[in-house]
């Protein structure tokens, strides 16, 4: 729980994170990945790119989040979304690194559903890019990490331990086993071998998207089950995608079922429902039987 | 938010190029000057056949030499095909050409292999260029000028006769003892491991024991072919000291190139490299009495000059900024949409007391324009149109087949791999008929002279299409030359697979009828004497007979500039050896000096530098007087 300060003087709040915050073990993961990439793996990342990201990031967050919400705030969200965007989209123009987390961290304040932002703002700043800059960004593909597959073993395994955490590992598993099942429908249809189509989850960007872009908690359903359907449902989009050869697909599939969200919102307000009701009953027309007690 | 994103995209939006663009044109001519060639492109065996366009992407290779010292500069162009002859065209003297292949005995053939880069050098001091031609799976050949216009092959008894898969290479003298020695890059590995058998045996690809002959990584591969630095014995053989003088890593290399980087009088490497960091090595010369290569590492111990991208395809060197020191050209791939964060690299030399020999390097290539050369392949610094600025010009394009229908995808999946697993062939997704960054346009970046007087780098404007160079062709090597002997510098290139293009430089008058008020040059043939070394401290210094290394500085009323005598530099490429200078509207010429290998300097003050103007000079090392013609 974030400890709350309010001075009787000051009009605005701040807002101190607690270590427990989720956000706090993701920024430092990240921090982690970043420094020991530039340092010891020849991630071989811009710097300055790098550096333009975090400050405007963090800079507009706190602005927006003194102006909009009159808290002072640690900009902790800022942050991740600037290092995701940072270590993934690779561009020789550094005003994409102005531009795309500004977007990012602005998805977060203008975009909102029940009072609550519902892209990842990573998500939505890479797509953004991809889509309106004129094709002068990229995401940067696993290979750039050091093509070391120790180091995919040790992301992988302290992404899964971060996911028990965040209580996503469900959506993870539904995520990682649905692009499993859609690589398989892919050889079966001639698309490549097993490396061609598997190969790329020991990358880096597959890493980056799975424990830190897809878990979310603003940007995935409230339900254990629903995350599972969430997961899958992602893969199976990327999965097409891929077979029609669309590159970043796993980034363009998120944003389109982000996108849903409140859509799915809307529904279920107007029937009379609670968020989590439409997943409930996603269960229920399929199993015929009473969804589980969900821990969200 | 949607306010926000199109401002995003406003900001971002293309920009017509403005600038001031300056005078410069070709037309291409090499149907009617003769000197055509259509490149027969290498087939290795079926089994790579899913990637065989990948496979068969290079091997489009141009020499640029006076083979027969008639003043005028000849072309040797390889064809990689199955019983495909190289081609001599010899240049007539007025830029036309004629084909002396079987004359001259150099055609190869490809027997066994394919051809894939040639190099003019005198590697006997001989006062004739000979030729060494440099092949996949197949011996590399080193034909003996005999001086009548014919050619023995004498790479056996030479022992420069490695089987290996050369892409590159160089003469320079890097012991400065007055003999040629040979730097040769290769690409795949020599030999592969047998799977049946366990076995290390010869890397085949026409005959493959394996199909695991491929890069391991995009990024770090160090499964390449042994690069070999022969060093010239000075009794027609040579010794391979690759190892003894510090060159020791396999990366897959595509280009070579020497210069005296750090102006210690020692010529240093740079090495473009593929699928890994590119090298950089410094001649420890100036130092040590037994000369060799230190590779200079960044703090974290990796090799290379800064920012680097994995992909490197040539190298050239050249005084971009005529500050005296020489700068670098890399190329490398960039491709909107799939690739954006790479691009062409334009290595600036700067003062650093804090790096290797004092030079440190800045990647200025975005900030002026430089960088956007598609899947660039050769690119040469060159000053095209005489105005005393070195241009560039680079050639690009990797695989044509059907434009809606690429292997962008493929490859990115590819390159999204973790270490071997890209290493099999046959793991790699089929390419048929896909078009990969094909269909571009070479660029040719034409240096203005900056508005801003206090501007501490140079400008540039890309020009080839009003310049008149169209073609779509993939293009490889490029030799720059004043073939037509008019004074402005001409262009040869080699495209894969292709026609080749011969673009005439049509920008300005012909030299004799050039005054001062126009654009002038001169263009300096120079002679080294081997057999008159200097005594410098306690080595005797010599320079070769081509002079390769030999440094012209030329100071005018407008700036300095510098030139080095290259011994073949550029992916596929190399221009003639004669340096040339071009000069400003009203620019005049105060002095010029020539630093040779030997240690030997020669000054030509005002007046005799003036003399030189619109000429073609040769200078013989020590000897004041100079002919011109």
């Amino acid at each position: 729980m974030d400890k709350t300060i309010q001075s009787a003087r000051s009009p605005f709040r701040i807002i101190i994170p607690s270590w427990r915050d989720p956000r706090v073990m993701m920024s430092v993961a990240l921090t982690l990945w970043t420094v020991l990439g530039q340092t010891t793996f020849y991630f071989n990342r811009d710097l300055f790119q790098l550096g333009l990201a975090v400050g405007v990031a963090c800079l507009l967050d706190m602005v927006l989040a003194g102006v909009v919400m009159r808290q002072l705030i640690l900009p902790l969200s800022a942050y991740q979304t600037a290092l995701s965007i940072g270590l993934l989209l690779e561009s020789y123009d550094w005003r994409l690194f102005v531009i795309a987390p500004a977007w990012g961290v602005l998805s977060k304040y203008l975009i909102r559903n029940s009072k609550q932002h519902f892209f990842n703002p990573s998500n939505f700043a890479l797509v953004m890019a991809l889509l309106f800059t004129h094709g002068r960004a990229t995401i940067a593909p696993g290979s750039q990490w050091g093509a070391d597959y120790r180091v995919s073993v040790v992301i992988a395994v302290i992404g899964l331990v971060m996911m028990v955490r965040v209580k996503r590992l469900g959506l993870v598993f539904a995520w990682v086993g649905g692009y499993v099942f859609m690589s398989m429908l892919r050889m079966a249809g001639g698309q490549g071998g097993a490396v061609f189509t598997l190969g790329p989850m020991t990358g880096a960007e597959f890493a980056l998207f799975t424990f830190s872009m897809l878990p979310d908690p603003k940007a995935s359903p409230p339900t254990a089950r629903g995350r599972l359907w969430w997961g899958f449902s992602i893969a199976v989009m990327d999965g097409v995608m891929r077979y029609y050869e669309m590159r970043y697909s796993m980034f363009y599939a998120l944003f389109i079922h982000t996108a849903i969200l409140p859509i799915m919102r809307w529904v279920a307000e107007k029937a009379g429902l609670q968020e989590a009701d439409p997943w409930k009953l996603v269960t229920l027309s399929i199993f015929g039987r009473r969804p589980v007690q969900t821990n969200s | 938010m949607t306010i926000a994103l199109a401002a995003g995209y406003v900001w971002l939006s293309p920009r017509a190029e403005k600038g001031r663009f300056v005078e410069v044109s070709f037309v291409e001519k090499a149907g009617d000057a003769g000197c055509l060639n259509v490149h027969s492109m290498v087939r290795l065996s079926d089994l790579f056949e899913n990637i065989m366009p990948w496979l068969s992407s290079v091997g489009a290779a141009v020499a640029a030499g006076d083979y027969n010292g008639d003043g005028a500069t000849d072309l040797y162009v390889t064809n990689s095909g199955r019983g495909e002859s190289n081609r001599l065209f010899r240049n007539r003297g007025d830029g036309t050409f004629e084909d002396v292949t079987d004359h001259a005995g150099v055609g190869c053939g490809n027997p066994e292999g394919a051809s894939m880069h040639a190099i003019w050098g005198d590697v006997d001091n001989d006062g004739d260029l000979d030729l060494y031609v440099v092949k996949w799976a197949e011996p590399n050949t080193l034909f003996e000028n005999r001086g009548d216009g014919t050619f023995a092959d004498i790479s056996s008894r030479a022992g420069v006769d490695a089987w290996a898969y050369g892409n590159a290479a160089t003469f320079l003298d890097y012991d400065r003892d007055g003999l040629l020695d040979i730097l040769v890059g290769n690409y795949f590995a020599d030999r592969v491991t047998d799977e049946s058998t366990g076995a290390l045996v010869r890397n085949n690809l026409w005959k493959p024991v394996t199909t695991r002959v491929m890069h391991e990584t995009f990024t770090h591969a160090d499964n390449g072919g042994r690069n070999i630095l022969y060093r010239n014995l000075g009794d027609g053989r040579f010794e391979d000291v690759s190892e003894k003088i510090g060159l020791t890593f396999t990366g897959w290399t595509l280009s070579v190139g020497s210069g005296d980087l750090n102006n210690d009088g020692w010529p240093d490497l740079y090495l473009a490299n593929d699928f890994g960091p590119d090298e950089y090595y410094l001649n420890t010369g100036a130092t040590e009495s037994t000369p060799r290569f230190r590779l200079v590492v960044d703090p974290q111990g990796h090799p290379g000059i800064g920012h680097d991208w994995w992909k490197g395809m040539n190298v050239d060197m050249g005084d971009v900024n005529n500050d005296g020191y020489l700068d670098i050209y890399v190329t490398n791939i960039l491709e909107r949409r799939y690739k954006t964060d790479e691009g062409n690299m334009l290595w600036l030399s700067r003062v650093d007391p804090l790096s290797p020999g004092g030079r440190g390097y800045s990647n200025i290539a975005q900030l002026v324009g430089t960088h956007d050369g598609g899947w660039g392949w050769g690119g040469k610094f060159a000053d095209f149109n005489n105005d005393g600025l070195l241009d560039i010009y680079t050639v690009n394009g990797f695989v044509t087949g059907d434009a809606s229908h690429n292997y962008w995808y493929a490859i990115q999946e590819m390159v999204t791999q973790t270490k071997n697993q890209t290493a099999d062939a046959a793991d790699w997704p089929v390419m048929g008929k896909r078009d990969l960054s094909g269909y571009e346009r070479g660029r040719l970046f034409m240096q203005v002279e900056s508005q801003d007087e206090n501007a501490t780098t140079p400008a540039f404007v890309e020009m080839a299409e009003r310049a008149g160079i169209g073609d779509l062709y993939n293009g490889r090597g490029i030799a720059v030359g004043d073939f037509n002997l008019d004074g402005w510098l001409d262009m040869y290139v080699a495209n894969q697979g292709a026609p080749s293009c011969y673009y005439v430089n049509s920008s300005g008058k012909p030299s004799a009828k050039a005054k001062l008020h126009d654009h002038t040059f001169i263009s300096l043939d120079l002679v080294g004497r081997p057999n008159q070394p200097m005594s410098v401290g306690s080595r005797l210094l010599a320079s070769t007979r081509d002079a390769v290394g030999a440094r012209v500085t030329v100071i005018t009323n407008a700036g300095k500039q510098m030139r080095e005598v290259q011994g073949g530099m550029g992916f596929s490429s190399q221009s003639e050896h004669a340096v040339h200078f071009g000069f400003g509207k009203n620019v005049t010429v105060q002095s010029l000096r020539v630093q040779w290998p030997s240690g030997r300097v020669q000054n030509f003050d005002a007046p005799k530098a003036e003399k030189m103007r619109n000429s073609r000079v040769r200078i013989v090392e020590g000897d004041d007087k100079f002919t011109t013609s």
